[in-house]
Parts: C-alpha cells; structure tokens; sequence
C-alpha cells in the first residue's frame, strides 16, 4: 500500500470533491429554482441531471485534454531549464534504444515493448491515445448533458429548444469549453516556466534544489 | 474512465420516457378540464406560479377564472413532449404549445395556450407564471 500512495491519495481527493460537489451543486440548484419560484428537487434527483453531468464532464474534459497536450508537446517542444522539458537537442521520437524497444529491450521490459510490429507502434502511443480518447468522450459527454441543460434554462424562459448540432455551434458550449481549456493551458504553462527558477524539494515534479536555473529535464 | 462518463450519461437519461408520458398526461388533463369547464380540476394542473398569475391578471380565484380560458386555450391532443431537467414543453396539434415545470406535486403547467413569436424569441403565452 505504501507503493500506492500518490493514486491512492489522490483517488480519495477525487472521490471526495466529486461528493462535495454533488451536495454543493444540489444547494445551488435548489436556490435558484426557490429564486425562480420554482419547488426544489431531492439529492438522488440532482446528480442524476445533466445539470450536475455537465458541471463534472466539462471539467474531466479539459483535463484530459491537458495532459493529453502535455504529452504530446514535450515530444517536440523544448523549455530550457524547465524540470518538464527533454533537453534541448533531444526533441522528438528518440531512439530504439533509448526508448528500450525490440532488441533493446530490457528482461523486464513490458512485452508490447519488445514483440515489435503493430503491437509495439500501438503501445509506443498508448498513453496519448488513451488519455485522448477519454478527453474526446467526456467532451462529447459535456456537449450531450450540456445541451439538455441549456434547453431546460431556455423552456424557462418559455424559448424553443435547440438541437445537438445547434448547441455545438452555440456561446453557452464554447463558454463552458473555453473557460475550462484557459486555465488548464494556463497551469501547464506556468508550471513549465516556474520550475526553471523555483524548487520543491523532494517532487519528483522539480529540479533539486542546487540544480542551476539552466539544466533542462532535471528531476528532483 | 469512459465506463464513468457513460454512467454519467446513461444517469442523465434515466426515466425521460415516463417523464414525456406524464408531462403528455398533464397537459391533456388541463385542456379537457378547460374545455369541460372544470376550473378546480383545471387549476390543479397549474403549478403555483400559473395559479397565482392567472388570479392576479383575471382578478379572480383560479377555478373561476380558469372556466373563462376556454375561448383562447381549445383542447388539441399531444404532437410531441419534450423534457430537459426539470422543464418540459408539449407541442399540440393545432400548433400551441405548453410549458410544464417539476414540482412537489409533479408535472404541472407553468404556461399555456403559447405560440412562437419570432426566431429565438420567447412563446407569447395566453397564460405564463
């Protein structure tokens, strides 16, 4: 167990804000349908809306959708002195041998990384494709709860209701979007510049304290 | 991870289908009651908001001003129902439309008797909490 720490911790942290969430955006509905002069509806009702599915599937989203950059990036981008950078000069796929992969591969070595053919080409991008995958579902995800919580705002107001494709194209599934996307690219991009020149001692996360502000893709 | 956000997904879906039925129910109940000229069984439709409009404007208790609804609310039967949250609409056939809200007593109509306007502009209602 103290091999699991970081996902279990971190699993717990999940599951705890999601339940807060869910008794926090219930009390939130439940206000403004008593400002609407509306009756309110029970907890088990609230997280079964897609009021409550899009406020947790535009999140999931554009947080797969960072790390999914992330990871494809710093293939080719370069930061120099950032602990989140591949030095300069080593940009790209890199070698069969550096990547342990077919004949260089190590006893131990995960066995897609050794057979070669499709199964490696596969595994070689699995992280990416996997992390991609689950940021394009819990954006179609977003936009499916998204839409039916939007029209219910527009019967509301006693306006038509707008189909899937109509809502694609509209200000409330971009707003959602965007407002997600500019603080993920903004954390990504602040941690790469800000661990040039700070430290935490200990994260695997930063350079050692005394590592100098210019080595790149050193890890503490 | 997907597993997760199909969960999600198929939870916001979850019993729509009787939601649409009942919603269709609704809307029926009031406009026979309307057209019978029961104006308690009609207002017992309306959700507390149409209740408390239709007074105020008809200067009226509800059942009483309720029976005077029928020269502008005809009965029709039910085109299509749609339900989003806790909203819902139902579309007639002779091309009104009914605005429906989830309350503690269940579906009930929070406008009626309404007709598009313009391009994404509001219904005009006959009657509207």
């Amino acid at each position: 167990m103290r091999r699991h720490t970081l996902s279990l911790a971190f699993g717990a942290l999940f599951l705890g804000t999601l339940v807060a969430q869910a008794f926090v955006g219930h009390a939130d509905f439940n206000a403004a349908q008593l400002a609407h002069n509306s009756d309110p509806i029970s907890l088990w009702r609230y997280v079964r809306t897609s009021e409550f599915g899009v406020d947790v599937l535009e999140n999931w989203q554009s947080e797969y959708l960072q790390f999914s950059l992330f990871i494809l990036g710093t293939v080719w981008l370069i930061q120099r002195g950032s602990p989140e950078s591949k030095p300069p000069g080593d940009a790209g796929l890199e070698s069969d041998e550096e990547q342990l992969v077919g004949r260089h591969a190590q006893p131990d070595s995960p066995s897609w990384a050794r057979v070669g053919g499709w199964r490696t080409r596969l595994y070689s991008n699995s992280l990416l494709l996997v992390m991609g995958a689950i940021w394009l579902f819990s954006w179609l995800g977003q936009s499916i709860t998204g839409r039916v919580a939007y029209n219910a705002e527009r019967f509301d107001h006693q306006q038509a209701a707008i189909s899937y494709w109509q809502y694609l194209g509209s200000p409330d599934f971009w707003n959602r979007t965007l407002q997600n996307w500019q603080s993920e690219f903004l954390a990504v991009g602040s941690m790469a510049v800000l661990a040039i020149y700070l430290r935490q001692r200990g994260s695997p996360e930063s350079k050692p304290v005394g590592t100098p502000h210019s080595a790149t893709g050193a890890e503490g | 991870m997907i597993v997760s956000v199909g969960a999600v997904l198929a939870f916001a879906g979850c019993g729509r289908a009787d939601d649409r039925r009942a919603v269709g129910a609704v809307t029926e109940r009031f406009l026979g009651a309307i057209s019978d000229g029961n104006g308690q069984r009609a207002c017992a439709q309306l959700s507390d908001g149409a209740q408390q409009a239709l007074e105020q404007d008809e200067s009226k208790p509800c059942p009483a001003a309720a029976r005077e609804l029928d020269d502008e609310i005809q009965p029709s039967t039910v085109r299509r129902a749609q339900v989003f949250v806790t909203t819902a609409k139902v579309d007639l056939a002779d091309g009104q439309s009914a605005f429906l809200e989830l309350t503690a007593r269940g579906w009930r109509v929070a406008a009626a008797g309404c007709r598009p306007a313009g391009p994404d502009e509001p219904y005009q209602c006959v009657l509207e909490a």
